[in-house]
Parts: structure tokens; sequence; C-alpha cells
């Protein structure tokens, strides 16, 4: 999901001479907490109600706004505009989407909003959509990438015969071990139930090498479990141009099938 | 009974300097556009770091005759003691030079 698909299109702006009072009229009249700054047909600055709140109402908007308001383009990811803005401590980005002006903009209290969506709660990972997404955006861009689905081996027996618990304990654990095994330039999904997804863009050795750390056991309480990977080089595939994400994601899976050890 | 007092508006009112509180109710690009509007490109705006005092209006010439760090520390240190931050004030700066030569009379 990109901020295109959530920013607010409909923009009151006021221009840089008019008074700090007449910038909070404005924003009591339409009940909104920013001004875009636009003089001339250009934008130069933003003002929001807490510029106005600390600078005195005679002053005008050019000595309260931010100048160069910070921005994203329309087709940024949600959670790397999110990123963006606890970056700078900012609670609006500007989205400039076809060079339009006044562009769009979008609050914090979205990203935040719609983001939650997307996320597991119980292991803080996000859902499935989220990693379809990247995805998408990767083979559409044509540019390679590994992607892994991975299964816990035995989930369902182990749920048997501990309990939910347990089970719910092993799903925390083994999300613990990915955020681990992984960082912040890998994207990582609990896919459902006890499949999990992940996508990079880092070397192959690196690759094997977390896909023999998932793959090993750990335990959580009384219960040990393994991990089967099905991993897809998207980069090695002779037309990745034609991948679409639901074949990579059939190929992978069925590859972690086939990596279970029997019986699991 | 009609009480009328005349004077010349001086040109331009704000004499060299300004100094602009940081809560003033009127701040720096609002002076700057002042100035430019009554006294075009004779005045410059310099923004300061300063608990009270958010930037300075001053006379360009006076920056040519004066290293602007030097002239804006005389500044502030005249002007802290009394300024608080909703004020402005306005202040006249004449720089003098004395000059004493030796000459060879013969």
């Amino acid at each position: 999901m990109k901020v295109g698909e959530v920013m607010t299109r409909s923009i009151h702006s006021v221009s840089s001479g008019r008074s700090v009072l007449r910038a909070s009229e404005l924003m009591e009249r339409h009940r909104i907490g920013s001004l875009l700054v636009i003089d001339s047909g250009e934008l130069v600055g933003i003002i929001t109600s807490r510029d106005v709140r600390s600078t005195h109402p005679n002053r005008i908007v050019a000595d309260a706004m931010t100048t160069d308001p910070i921005g994203v383009p329309a087709d940024t990811f949600l959670w790397d505009a999110l990123g963006v803005m606890e970056k700078h401590g900012i609670e609006r980005l500007i989205v400039h989407a076809d060079g339009a002006v006044p562009p769009g903009i979008v609050t914090r209290e979205t990203l935040v909003s719609r983001l939650a969506e997307w996320m597991d709660s119980m292991t803080g990972l996000y859902k499935a959509p989220y990693i379809e997404s990247i995805a998408r955006d990767l083979l559409d861009r044509g540019e390679p990438f590994h992607f892994l689905f991975i299964d816990l081996n035995d989930f369902g027996r182990i749920n048997k015969q501990y309990g939910h618990p347990v089970g719910d304990d092993l799903i925390r654990g083994f999300a613990a071990k990915l955020k681990s095994v992984f960082d912040e330039s890998d994207f990582l999904c609990r896919y459902a139930g006890d499949e999990f997804a992940v996508l990079t863009r880092r070397a192959d050795s690196f690759v094997r090498e977390a896909i023999g750390t998932l793959a090993a056991g750990f335990s959580a309480g009384p219960a040990d479990i393994t991990a089967s990977v099905g991993w897809l080089d998207v980069g090695r595939e002779p037309q990745p141009a034609h991948l679409s994400f639901r074949e990579l994601l059939r190929r992978a899976s069925l590859m972690s099938t086939e990596a279970k050890p029997t019986g699991a | 009974m009609l009480s009328l007092k005349i004077s010349e508006f001086e040109m331009p009112p704000m004499q060299d300097l300004l100094i602009i509180g940081k809560r003033a109710p009127i701040g720096p690009e609002a002076v700057r556009r002042m100035a430019e509007a009554l006294s075009p490109d004779q005045f410059s705006i310099v923004r300061i770091e300063h608990p009270k005092i958010e930037a300075v209006l001053i006379r360009t010439s006076l920056l040519q005759m004066l290293d602007e760090r030097v002239l804006v520390n005389i500044i502030i240190q005249e002007a802290e003691a009394l300024i608080n931050e909703t004020m402005v004030l306005r202040s006249e700066l004449k720089v003098a030079v004395s000059v004493q030569r030796e000459v060879d009379m013969s």
C-alpha cells in the first residue's frame, strides 16, 4: 500500500503574507490541523496548529511556518513514509503526486491506523498483504530478490500435545528469531498460522546461512520445533518479469513442503 | 475641541537596527518585507540563536563597515538586559572613525 492511496487530496492553503490569526481561523473553519503555504503557485511551507499556538497571532504565516516541508513521492510505501516521519519527528508529510500544486498530505495518524490493519498483533510482524505489496512492486520494477517461505514443522501436533498457549509461544519465539536473523533492510511477515515469509535483497551466502539458522530447531517451554524453508531466487529466474506474486508464492510454498521431514 | 499633531514621518522609521524578540507580534520575515518595501536593498535580516532574541534587522551599510559577528555580539550584549521576548527594539548605531596622521611639514 502506497501513500498516494491514503493521502488527502482536498488541501487547504494560505499565502505566506497572511496573518497567523487568519491561518488559525481557516484551520478551525475546516477542522484541520495544518495548511499548506503556497505563494504564486509554489509550495513554500506548511503551518500546523502547533505553530499557530506557539506564535503571536499578528505575525505573518511566513514567520510561523516550517519552510521546506518534508515530502515523499506518492508511490512511497506506507511503512517507509512512517519511517520518514519518525526520523524527522513530524506528524505530517507532503505527498508529491504528478507535480500537482497543492500536492497531497498524509498524517501520522492515518499511516499508523492503516498499518495497524496490516499488523499481526501476536508477533508484531506485518501480515501477508505487506509482503505481497512489496514483492509485486519489485517484480514490476524487475528488481531481483530472494523470497523465503517458512513453515513450522509438525505445528499442529505440538498444539494438540501441549495446548495452544505453547503453540502461541512457539509462533512468538519464531517471529523473534526471524527478527534477530534479518534486519531493517529485509521484509518479514507472518503469512498465516504457522507460516512466515521473508523478502530480502542480500547476497546468496547470507540467505543460505539464514536458512540454516531458521531451519534449526528451537524450543519454547516443553516443545521443540524445526522449520522448513522454500527459497526462490528471483534473480535466477529465466524470465523474472513474467513471474507473478501468485506463482512466486506457489513455488516457494511447495518447496517448503518438499523440504519437510517425512510425516511433519 | 480638536487636537491635531503633525510631524514628519521618518524614512525609514526603523533607523539603523531593529532587535526582534522571539514572541514579538512581528517576526523577522515580516520585518524584512517591511524594510524591503520602505527602503529596498538597504537592510538585512540576521537570524540569531538566543533565548530571547530571534533576529536583528541591520542597515546593510553597517555590515560593510563591521564584521557581522562582531556587530551582532555587541548588539546582543547591550540589548539582552533590556529586551523581553515579546518586544521589538529600535536602535540607532553610528560608526565614527577618528584619524590622526603624522605628516611631513617640510
